[in-house]
C-alpha cells in the first residue's frame, strides 16, 4: 500500500507559538522535504503579508517535484494573494464543527458551504488545483463533513483534509470514523492530527489501517500546542509495522531533521 | 462497577538506574507519584539492594523485579519486600529451580506476578505453558509486554482482549515507546479491559507517559479518574529533579502547549477557549499565554494591549500588527511585552 505524506512543517509547524523561520530557512526546508520524497509541501499562508509572500516565491522558484501548496481561508483576498505569488496548488480551509461555526464565525453551516463554493470556484477560475480543508472535523457532525466534501468535489477539489484540530481523537475512534467515512466521502481524505494527548502517531497508523491514503505531518512533530503527527515517527511506524510505502527516503531524514531543528533552535536561543 | 485503573510506575526504577539520586530525593519523587493516582512501583532487585537505607522509602507499595531464584526471593523478602515480579521463560527455563523459588514465595504468602509474555512474539506453546503453570502455582497475574514497541494500538487491543479470555490470569500491560505508539497501545490495553498499566512520568525509560495515559483515559476513553490539580507542575518537578529536559511542546506538560500566537487561534481562544484547546489549562495546573509575533492577527494585538493596559484607537491596530510582524521576523523571535510599547509608538507616529 502506498501512502502520500503531506508535510506542513512550513505552515502548521511554523505556527508553533514563538517559532519563526527566515525566508532562507523556509526555502532550505522545502528543498530538503522535496529531496526526502514528501508528496506535498504546505508552504505557508500568502495572506500573512509581504514577508511571507517573499519567502513563498523563493520556494516556488525552486520548481520542486512535490506539490507546493498555499494555505487559505475561504476568502477571495486570501486566494488572490496565493495566486499573485504564483501558486497552482491551493488549499482552502473552512471550519466544519458547529462549535467553530457558531462561536468563531458566528455564521451558519449554509454560509460555510457558500463561502467554500465561491472561493473554490474563484481559485479554479485561475486554473488552480484545489483542496478543501475541514477544520475541527473530529468534533463535527459527520453528515456535514460529507456535505462539505460533496460540495468541494462538485467544484473540482481533489481531496479533503479531515483535521483533528485539538487532538481529541484516539486510535480506536480514528479507525472507526475513517472506516465509515472513506467509502461515503466524495473525495480522498487526508488526515491531519494533533498531538495534545500524545496520540498523533498512533492515530495516523489507525487511519492508514482504515484505508486512508494521505497523512499530514511535520518534521519533528512541531506545530500548534503539543504539535502535529511527526513525519519521522509516522514513516517509521508505517513502514516497520505495516510495510506501507511512504515514498520517503530514509537516508535523507537526518539532514532534513537537522535543518528544521537548527532553524527551531536558533529561534529558541533568540527568545532567551 | 468498572474496576479502577492501577498504574505500575517505572519512574523510580529509571531514577535509580540512570541517575545518582539520594534517598531523600527518591522518597520525595515516590510520594509525589503516589499522590497522583493508585500506583505501585516496580524496582529491580539489583538496584534495590544497592540503595543505602532503602527501607526508609516505604516498601509496602514497591514490587521488586527479579529472576526466578530462591536465593534472590529470600534476599528480597529479608529486605522487607512482599510484592514480586518474577522474570522467567516457561519454555526455556529449568522448572525445578522455578518450583523451589515459587514454593519459597508461596510459603511466605507473597504477592507474585509472572513476567513476561512478549505480545509481538508469543506462541501457542507459551500460552499453553502459562495456562499449565496456573494449575501448579498460586500466581494470579501475568505481565504482557511489547519489547521494542513493535506493535500498534488495534493489534494490541484485539490480542489482549483474546489473551484475557484464554489466560487464567489477571493481565498487566507494559508498553514501549520506541516508535511513538506507547500511549495509544496503553489505551488499547485499557480498552481490552486490562486495569494494570505500566507507565513513567514523561515517558522516561521508554514507557507510556503517565500523564498522557491518565489524561487520555479520562478525557478520551471516559474512565472514572481524578486528575491531580497540578498534574503538569508535579510531573515537571519530578523530571527536573531527575535532570530530564522537558520539551516546550511535550503533551500535557510542555511550557508552550497553551501558548497561542497564530491570528486564527488567538481570535478563537478569546471567543471561546474550547475552540483551540482540548482541555482547559487549569485542568493540569498550567496557564494560557498569548504570544505576539509573525503569525499574529488583530485580535491578538488588541488582547495584548488590553493586558498591558494600553488603550489605543482601533484604527491603529493594523499598523501595529504590521510593525509586530516585521520586527519579529527581523529578530527571529516573538515581540516581548517590553518591546511592544515602542512598536506601538512607532505605528502611531
Amino acid at each position: 500500500m502506498k501512502i502520500a505524506m503531506v508535510d506542513t512543517t512550513l505552515r502548521d509547524g511554523e505556527q508553533s507559538a514563538g517559532l519563526i523561520f527566515s525566508a532562507a530557512e523556509k526555502a532550505a526546508i522545502a528543498k530538503a522535504l522535496d529531496e526526502a520524497g514528501v508528496f506535498a509541501i504546505e508552504a505557508g499562508i500568502p495572506a500573512m503579508g509581504k514577508d511571507e509572500q517573499f519567502a513563498l516565491r523563493e520556494i516556488l522558484a525552486h520548481n520542486l517535484k512535490a506539490q507546493v501548496i498555499a494555505w487559505n481561508r475561504a476568502s477571495r483576498e486570501d486566494i488572490q494573494a496565493s495566486i499573485d505569488c504564483g501558486f497552482v496548488f491551493i488549499h482552502i480551509s473552512v471550519p466544519v464543527s458547529d462549535l467553530h461555526i457558531n462561536y468563531k464565525l458566528k455564521k451558519s453551516r449554509e454560509w460555510v458551504l457558500r463561502e467554500l463554493k465561491d472561493s473554490l470556484a474563484y481559485a479554479r477560475s485561475f486554473g488552480c488545483r484545489v483542496f478543501a480543508g475541514a477544520e475541527d472535523a473530529s468534533r463535527a457532525d459527520e453528515g456535514f463533513f460529507l456535505r462539505v466534501a460533496e460540495t468541494a468535489a462538485a467544484i473540482g477539489a481533489e481531496r479533503i483534509r479531515y483535521a483533528d484540530t485539538v487532538g481529541c481523537l484516539e486510535p480506536f475512534k480514528t479507525h472507526e470514523i475513517m472506516q465509515r467515512l472513506k467509502s461515503r466521502c466524495a473525495l480522498p481524505i487526508e488526515v491531519h492530527l494533533h498531538n495534545d494527548f500524545g496520540l498523533a502517531t498512533a492515530n495516523a497508523v489507525a487511519a492508514v489501517q482504515a484505508g486512508i491514503g494521505l497523512v499530514s505531518v511535520t518534521v519533528g512533530g512541531i506545530g500548534e500546542r503539543a504539535g502535529n503527527a511527526s513525519l519521522e515517527q509516522v514513516m517509521a511506524a508505517l513502514t516497520n509495522l505495516h510495510g506501507v510505502r511512504t515514498g520517503i527516503k530514509r537516508a535523507k531524514i537526518p539532514e532534513l531533521a537537522g535543518i528544521v531543528s537548527r532553524a527551531c533552535g536558533q529561534c529558541e536561543r533568540q527568545a532567551q | 462497577m468498572e474496576p479502577a485503573l492501577l498504574f505500575i510506575d517505572q519512574t523510580l526504577n529509571y531514577a535509580l538506574k540512570s541517575k545518582r539520586m539520594n534517598i531523600a530525593d527518591l522518597i520525595d519523587i515516590k510520594q509525589k507519584i503516589a499522590a497522583m493516582a493508585p500506583v505501585i512501583f516496580d524496582i529491580s532487585m539489583s538496584l534495590l539492594r544497592n540503595v543505602p537505607h532503602i527501607s526508609e522509602i516505604g516498601l509496602e507499595d514497591i514490587r521488586v523485579s527479579l529472576p526466578a531464584s530462591a536465593a534472590q526471593i529470600k534476599a528480597a523478602y529479608d529486605l522487607g519486600c512482599r510484592k514480586f515480579e518474577i522474570f522467567f521463560d516457561p519454555a526455556g527455563q529449568d522448572m525445578s529451580i522455578f518450583h523451589r523459588a515459587l514454593n519459597e514465595a508461596g510459603r511466605k504468602g507473597m504477592d507474585v506476578t509472572w513476567a513476561n509474555l512478549n505480545l509481538a512474539e508469543y506462541s501457542l506453546k507459551t500460552i499453553t505453558l502459562f495456562q499449565g503453570l496456573n494449575r501448579n502455582y498460586p500466581v494470579k497475574r501475568l505481565v504482557v509486554n511489547d519489547i521494542g514497541g513493535r506493535l500498534e494500538s488495534l493489534f494490541t487491543y484485539r490480542t489482549l482482549a483474546w489473551l484475557k479470555d484464554v489466560l487464567p490470569y489477571e493481565l498487566e500491560y507494559h508498553g514501549d515507546n520506541t516508535r511513538g505508539l506507547a500511549t495509544g497501545n496503553a489505551l488499547g490495553a485499557i480498552k481490552s479491559g486490562i486495569c494494570r498499566i505500566a507507565v513513567s512520568i514523561g515517558g522516561v525509560g521508554g514507557y507510556p507517559a503517565f500523564e498522557e495515559v491518565m489524561m487520555s483515559s479520562k478525557y478520551l476513553l471516559h474512565k472514572p479518574l481524578s486528575i491531580p490539580e497540578k498534574l503538569a507542575l508535579d510531573c515537571k518537578e519530578i523530571l527536573n529533579r531527575m535532570g530530564e529536559h522537558v520539551p516546550a511542546n511535550k503533551p500535557i506538560l510542555g511550557s508552550r502547549i497553551f501558548a497561542h500566537e497564530s491570528g486564527i487561534h488567538v481570535d478563537g481562544v478569546i471567543k471561546k477557549s474550547e475552540l483551540y484547546e482540548p482541555f482547559a489549562p487549569e485542568t493540569v495546573g498550567l496557564t494560557r499565554t498569548i504570544i505576539i509575533g509573525k503569525h499574529s492577527g488583530k485580535a491578538a494585538i488588541q488582547q495584548k494591549l488590553r493586558e498591558l493596559n494600553m488603550d489605543i484607537n482601533s484604527s491603529y491596530i493594523p499598523l501595529v500588527l504590521e510593525k509586530v510582524r516585521q520586527f519579529s521576523i527581523r529578530q527571529k523571535c516573538p515581540v516581548s511585552d517590553a518591546q511592544l510599547p515602542e512598536l506601538v509608538r512607532e505605528a502611531i507616529l
